[in-house]
């Protein structure tokens, strides 16, 4: 699905990424964790396309229906097409724009890049409806601006709802458990896990074992000062929340 | 001080003559033109923008208006064409005002005063709920002094529409005073458009007896100079007063939006919203005073000013004040100016928006937001059609690849 070698990627003056290597395959849920300032977001970011960073070396591999491409050359709206989804931590207000009328705009650019035909508005309410019974939105959800006024689970469903329609091939959960409480924690992990398949993966970055209690890795990696300095299986999860970070990054 | 200027917007004041007009005459000689050194002018010296000779504008009336609403009344010559005037049942209209109705002051008042002929009044009864917006259309730039008395519990929307053609070096002072009796609701809409050689110094005045809902919106994408001024005062408790408005500005257009709103009364609320929208060489002017009297506890006021600034040589200056006299007052104010952020645009982009659609989306999202305070629907679908054929469809331009 996606290799990355050696990444290195710097805001301004600041090397956040100071060599990054990592593989997803398809059907893989990695978790990213670590303390703050660890570069876990920057890796979303970077992966996503935020203008803010700059790749300064490495590469980053993606293959989806055995095309490989190299992601670092694409645009962030060009790698959206491509099926590279990023979850904000901090999802952006758009008054004035319909959460309905953003998520048609954004299904209809994905699926006339992919070749599929785009849906006029009925059809696409139809297409939505389960997905918002998935988690547990009102319908009514669609006729209010995009973010603006939402809760801080509201906007985190939301987020997933935006993943829900797009069905991409790589997500980029950002922090989505940050601020949650337990019951909007719930769904929005069922959301996640009610999307995966073999062909799809996912990627958390998360501060907290939390959420790996409900949307369950197959790998966990653990990030210090813009490097992995420990791969495991979600044992490592269970034992970071027991002792903390202080004894690997001091190791 | 006398200038050129001056002496011939004397000389062409109206040949009617009224106390008003005597009174705004003598307002001039005395006080000349607004410069530098007037606070309330600041940053707009109309000397600047007023042509020594203005001609008369040609006005296009767009036809899509008229499909609004059937209520429909044509200004000529400062004054209502009473014979193309189609009103709902207990609503009228006379060519006249009442003769204790003052002067509206400053400048802006002055001028509208020595031009604007005897003035109208257009009175909806007690009790009237008219079943669609009355459309007033300029025809031309001798904008009268508009007295409108809203009466006990009747509920009005109301649409102002200035459109001037590009060219004309013209001069419109319009003058609004609306007077919303106790339990009365009245939405006011104004919009302003075309007439980029066009001076457009106007003055609306509320005044809000108890329980009273006043609901002001000013949508301006014309005019060279367009300064508005709007001054409210709430006289009786539990009253709400919201006053709102857009400027889409470009070229070298200048916009100067002066809001005095003062809380006379207890339990009392108002809330202030004002965009403006600056491309190319544009310059905008907020000036915003929010007062609350010594006596008027529990009063919940807030008032914001937006810019959003998509050129590197466009320039705004933003003046949000505060004055509270009383001690039990929920009272907020702010202001932002801002150009789109990176971040918001990469959010849309990373759900497969490219960038310069990103962009119109955040800049549409951001105009919309305002007119969106508009109730009447009709009226708001209006403004935003303006929006799109006026500006959005030119500043735009930019974000193409």
């Amino acid at each position: 699905m996606i290799k990355i070698t050696n990444l290195h990627a710097k805001v301004e003056d600041n090397e956040i990424l100071k060599g990054i290597s990592l593989e997803v395959k398809p059907g893989e849920v990695h978790a990213i964790m670590g303390p703050n300032g660890s570069g876990k977001s920057t890796l979303a970011k970077v992966i996503a396309g935020h203008p803010s960073f700059e790749v300064t070396s490495g590469e980053v591999l993606y293959s989806v229906n055995k095309k490989e491409k190299n992601l670092l050359d694409l645009e962030a709206d060009e790698r959206a097409k491509e099926g590279i989804f990023l979850g904000f931590q901090y999802p952006v207000e758009i008054p004035g724009v319909t959460n309905l009328h953003f998520l048609r705009e954004s299904f209809n650019a994905v699926c006339t890049h992919q070749g599929v035909k785009p849906m006029e508005e009925n059809e696409f309410r139809q297409y939505l409806k389960p997905k918002l019974e998935l988690l547990e939105m009102d319908p009514s959800f669609l006729d209010r601006a995009v973010n603006a006024g939402f809760s801080g689970g509201e906007k985190k469903k939301n987020e997933i709802l935006q993943m829900a329609v797009l069905n991409p091939r790589l997500a980029l959960l950002d922090e989505t458990d940050s601020g949650l409480d337990i019951d909007a924690l719930r769904v929005v992990a069922k959301g996640v896990n009610a999307l995966k398949n073999k062909y799809n993966s996912v990627v958390l970055v998360t501060h907290y074992q939390r959420l790996l209690d409900y949307i369950v890795p197959d790998y966990v990696h653990v990030l210090s000062q813009g490097k992995i300095i420990k791969s495991g299986g979600k044992e490592l999860a269970l034992e970071l929340e027991e002792r903390g970070y202080d004894w690997l990054v001091k190791a | 001080m006398t200038t050129q200027l001056l002496e011939n917007i004397l000389t062409n004041a109206s040949a009617l003559d009224s106390t008003r007009k005597r009174i705004a005459l003598n307002y001039l000689e005395e006080n000349g033109l607004p410069n530098r050194r007037n606070e309330a002018w600041k940053y707009t010296t109309p000397e600047k923008f007023i042509a020594n000779n203005p001609s008369a504008p040609k006005v296009k009336i767009h036809p899509a208006l008229l499909d609004i609403s059937p209520y429909q009344i044509y200004f000529k010559n400062g004054a209502a064409d009473l014979s193309r005037t189609q009103l709902p049942s207990n609503v009228s209209i006379t060519n006249s005002i009442p003769s204790d109705a003052k002067t509206l002051p400053g400048f802006a008042g002055a001028l509208n005063a020595v031009n604007a002929g005897l003035g109208v009044t257009l009175t909806i009864s007690a009790r009237t709920i008219p079943d669609a917006p009355i459309l007033i259309m300029h025809e031309d730039d001798k904008a009268p002094m508009l007295f409108i008395q809203v009466e006990k519990l009747a509920k009005v929307s109301i649409l102002e529409a200035f459109s001037a053609d590009l060219e004309n070096d013209s001069l419109c002072a319009p003058a609004t005073w609306i007077n919303l009796a106790e339990g009365a609701q009245a939405e006011h809409v104004k919009t302003v458009i075309g007439g980029r050689g066009q001076v457009h110094i106007a003055t609306t005045q509320a005044t809000l007896a108890r329980d009273a809902l006043f609901d002001s919106f000013v949508f301006a994408a014309g005019s060279k100079l367009m300064r508005q001024e709007l001054q409210v005062e709430i006289k009786g408790q539990g009253a709400h007063a919201n006053a709102h408005g857009l400027f889409a500005l470009r070229g070298t257009q200048h916009a100067d939006q002066h809001v005095s709103l003062l809380h006379n009364a207890a339990h009392t609320t108002s809330q202030q919203l004002f965009k403006m929208v600056l491309d190319d060489e544009s310059r905008g002017i907020f000036t915003g005073r929010l007062e609350v009297a010594k006596d008027a506890q529990k009063v919940d006021a807030s008032q914001l000013n937006k810019n959003l600034v998509l050129s590197k040589k466009a320039h705004v200056d933003t003046r949000p004040q505060l004055m509270v006299h009383a001690d039990d007052v929920k009272c907020a104010h702010g202001a932002t100016v801002g150009q789109l952020s990176a971040e918001e645009i990469f959010y849309l982009q990373s759900r497969g928006l490219t960038q310069s659609r990103a962009q119109k989306v955040l800049c549409h999202a951001f105009a919309s937001d305002a007119v969106m305070h508009i109730k009447s629907d009709s009226l708001r679908l209006w403004v935003s059609d303006l929006l799109f054929e006026n500006f959005e469809q030119f500043a735009l331009e930019k974000f193409e690849e």
